[in-house]
């Protein structure tokens, strides 16, 4: 059936991104904890495996995630209906909708399962590293501008960075922007019936919305709800910021998003031709 | 239950340019092998891809096995089985793959009815779609629908890319499988001979309009060539003469209705009759569509009320 | 015994199978209570559609030529009936129409045409 068909046509592109996503977190853990626990740095390890899942996070976590979306929505029914299988599934008897939300589905619980699969292996590592270190969780703690740059300069300023950086919000981040993603990409592979359309289209507007993001944020002093930035909410504020939602509430928003998302390809594909 | 399995009122389907399909009223009786000819562009194609749901009408109505097109089209899916001008599927499975993944949509499928049309139409069923020729492709495509064991069959040009000895194979399975359980087939093609041989109706369409809708049989008995000679024959004589062509003192008369009648009357006129027979398909389908060609003056153009469904 | 029928004449393909089955019951190669095949296979055989050999076999079951047992098979009729005298003259005028026309138009003599008629007629008596 068409859930079978799904993950048959996903199935290659699931495994790259398992693979990638799980070596790369043990490539991070265990090559930067001996750096930082017996290299030069000698930190407390508590400190510097935290300081690994934030940074590990803001750098890779939540650009792999992006393109996790990207990847996975870039295949729907309107890439069947674009290339050689749209006029066979679309006369099978079930109705557009059932298309849509199967594919969208599929691709949901391909994220979630390469979610949880990278944040056990994580843990894994963590505890292989440093012993049952989530028991303490550092809690940020700065509020007000930040005045020195979390991750520049010479020296990495371990310290600084964990109390800029809510962690439960960066971790639920990753998971909201890889399912945005998906969801925007979906959306414009069935409206452009083309994965590689929909891939470009959706690059190019991930890219303006955070080109606009960061110009506003310098030289308008006021934010946009940007998912990746979203951890620093609380501390990171330079200037007044136009949306003044919990950042808890923002997320819940961006999700509300992503499944519009599938419920505007529904639409489109009702109404179209074939 | 209603007597046809496909029935259009006044279907359309306008684009901003065209119209390829503009008021079409079509009745395929249930049990009928019915062909739907026309030339490349005449609306063909474009009728039965908004009929499967494929395409939204721009006006009109129709109906398939007593359902609405496109309110009920699940249910019609359900039941009717379709090939698609295009004879395209998902293009990296293979046949045994395809037919797993086709077989839960349908409580009336039959592996031994697929089983059969591999074997009987040759088609390799552990090659991946893409990498079949054209006549392949076409035969998995009818194997799927076949298979499904559905009550209407709707094939868009089934005989693409076939060899003559797979086209026969196809004729004997449609003609044991599908014309004798009381099944419909609507098929449409242009290859003449073949429709010319199954069907036992035929609609010709041109210009998104139906030209004729008729039994194929009273259509070889109603239409007739006569060629007779003789001094001043008649130039035109009445409505049922579609044309007549001079050489000489000879004339051929193409017309339909009444023969007789019209031979008995050239006869009284001193005209001596050479030759009456009837008109095979191709010719008729050659002289509707021509006649509505532009350039010809179209004053006895066969009208389709006249030779609608009657039993 | 084995049919033909060719779509491209434009002659009603069930009249074919009509006019094939008459001959070859009254050239003999057909019997009577020899059994014809089904419709089902006689379609198939000839790839024709079903629905075409069904009227076939109606219209010569209602001429009595042939009988249908229900369920049980068709047959050539026990003794063909006649039909009313001038049924059988308005079938054959055609053909004669049409022996007359080619044979003026070889420029045959009227006793030479009639000689060819008598031919046939003798063929066909010596095989039934």
């Amino acid at each position: 059936m068409y859930f079978w068909k799904c993950w048959r046509d996903t199935r290659r592109a699931f495994s790259i991104y398992l693979i990638l996503a799980v070596g790369g977190t043990l490539l991070w853990f265990m090559g930067m904890s001996h750096e930082l626990l017996r290299g030069s740095v000698r930190a407390a390890p508590e400190e510097a495996l935290w300081f690994l899942v934030v940074s590990g996070g803001l750098a890779f976590g939540l650009p792999f995630a992006a393109v996790m979306g990207l990847g996975l929505g870039s295949r729907s029914v309107g890439t069947e209906v674009g290339g050689e299988g749209g006029d066979f599934l679309m006369t099978r008897p079930r109705s557009r909708k059932y298309f849509v939300w199967v594919g969208w589905t599929v691709g949901l619980a391909e994220i979630a399962i390469l979610l949880a699969v990278t944040a056990l292996v994580a843990l894994a590592a963590l505890y292989y590293e440093g012993g049952a270190i989530w028991r303490h969780m550092p809690v940020a703690t700065h509020f007000g501008p930040v005045t020195q740059s979390p991750t520049g300069g010479q020296a990495v300023n371990i310290s600084l960075l964990l109390t800029v950086v809510d962690i439960p919000l960066l971790l639920a981040s990753v998971a909201v922007i890889a399912i945005v993603v998906h969801g925007l990409t979906y959306f414009l592979s069935v409206l452009t019936r083309s994965g590689r359309r929909a891939v470009t289209y959706s690059l190019v507007l991930i890219l303006a919305f955070w080109t606009c993001a960061n110009l506003l944020d310098r030289w308008g002093h006021f934010s946009l709800p940007n998912i990746a930035t979203i951890s620093l909410y609380r501390t990171h504020l330079q200037g007044p910021p136009i949306w003044y939602l919990a950042p808890e509430l923002q997320l819940i928003g961006w999700l509300v998003l992503a499944v519009a998302f599938p419920v505007a390809a529904q639409r489109v594909l009702e109404r179209s031709d074939i | 239950m209603s007597e046809f399995a496909i029935l259009t009122d006044g279907l359309m389907k306008h684009y901003s340019e065209t119209r390829a399909v503009d008021g079409l009223h079509l009745h395929v009786p249930r049990g009928s092998l019915y062909g739907f000819l026309g030339r490349n562009g005449a609306g063909k194609t474009t009728t039965i891809r908004t009929l499967m749901g494929l395409l939204r009408p721009t006006g009109g109505s129709a109906r398939m096995l007593d359902m609405r097109v496109p309110e009920e089209q699940i249910a019609i899916l359900q039941r009717t089985a379709y090939v698609s001008e295009k004879k395209t599927l998902p293009s990296s499975m293979t046949g045994a793959q395809l037919v797993r993944f086709n077989r839960p949509y349908y409580r009336s499928w039959s592996d031994a009815s697929a089983a059969k049309c591999a074997q009987r139409l040759e088609i390799p069923m552990d090659q991946q779609f893409k990498r079949l020729s054209l006549g392949n492709r076409t035969k998995l495509c009818l194997l799927m629908a076949l298979a499904q064991g559905a009550e209407l069959l709707i094939l868009d040009e089934p005989t693409l890319g076939l060899d003559p000895v797979i086209m026969d194979e196809l004729l004997k399975l449609l003609i044991e499988d599908y014309a004798v359980e009381g099944r419909t087939v609507f098929l449409s093609s242009h290859r003449l001979a073949e429709v010319e041989r199954v069907a036992d109706w035929v609609g010709i369409i041109d210009h998104g309009k139906l030209l004729l809708e008729a039994r194929l049989d009273d259509i070889r008995t109603e239409y007739c060539r006569i060629n007779a000679s003789g001094n001043a024959l008649p130039v035109n004589i009445g409505p049922q003469i579609l044309s007549a062509v001079f050489s000489g003192s000879l004339c051929e008369y193409v017309v339909r209705n009444d023969a007789d009648n019209f031979v008995a009357e050239l006869r009284s006129q001193g005209a001596t009759i050479l030759d009456v027979s009837p008109l095979n398909l191709g010719e008729v389908f050659l002289l509707l569509v021509r006649k509505e060609e532009p350039c010809t003056s179209g004053n006895v153009g066969a009208t389709p009320a006249a030779l609608s469904p009657s039993t | 015994m084995q049919l033909h029928v060719s779509p491209a004449t434009g002659v009603p393909l069930y009249l074919q199978i009509e006019s094939q089955l008459k001959h070859a019951i009254a050239a003999g190669a057909l019997k009577q209570g020899d059994t014809l095949p089904s419709v089902r296979k006689l379609a198939a055989d000839l790839r024709i559609n079903p629905n075409t050999v069904a009227r076939a076999y109606q219209n010569l079951e209602r001429d009595g030529v042939i009988r249908t047992v229900p369920g049980g098979g068709t047959f050539v009729a026990d003794n063909v009936p006649g039909l009313l005298k001038s049924e059988k003259l308005k079938r054959l005028k055609p053909f004669a129409l049409q022996l007359a026309v080619e044979g003026t138009q070889l420029r045959l003599s009227r006793d030479e045409i009639l000689k060819q008629v008598h031919v046939a007629l003798d063929e066909l008596g010596e095989r039934s």
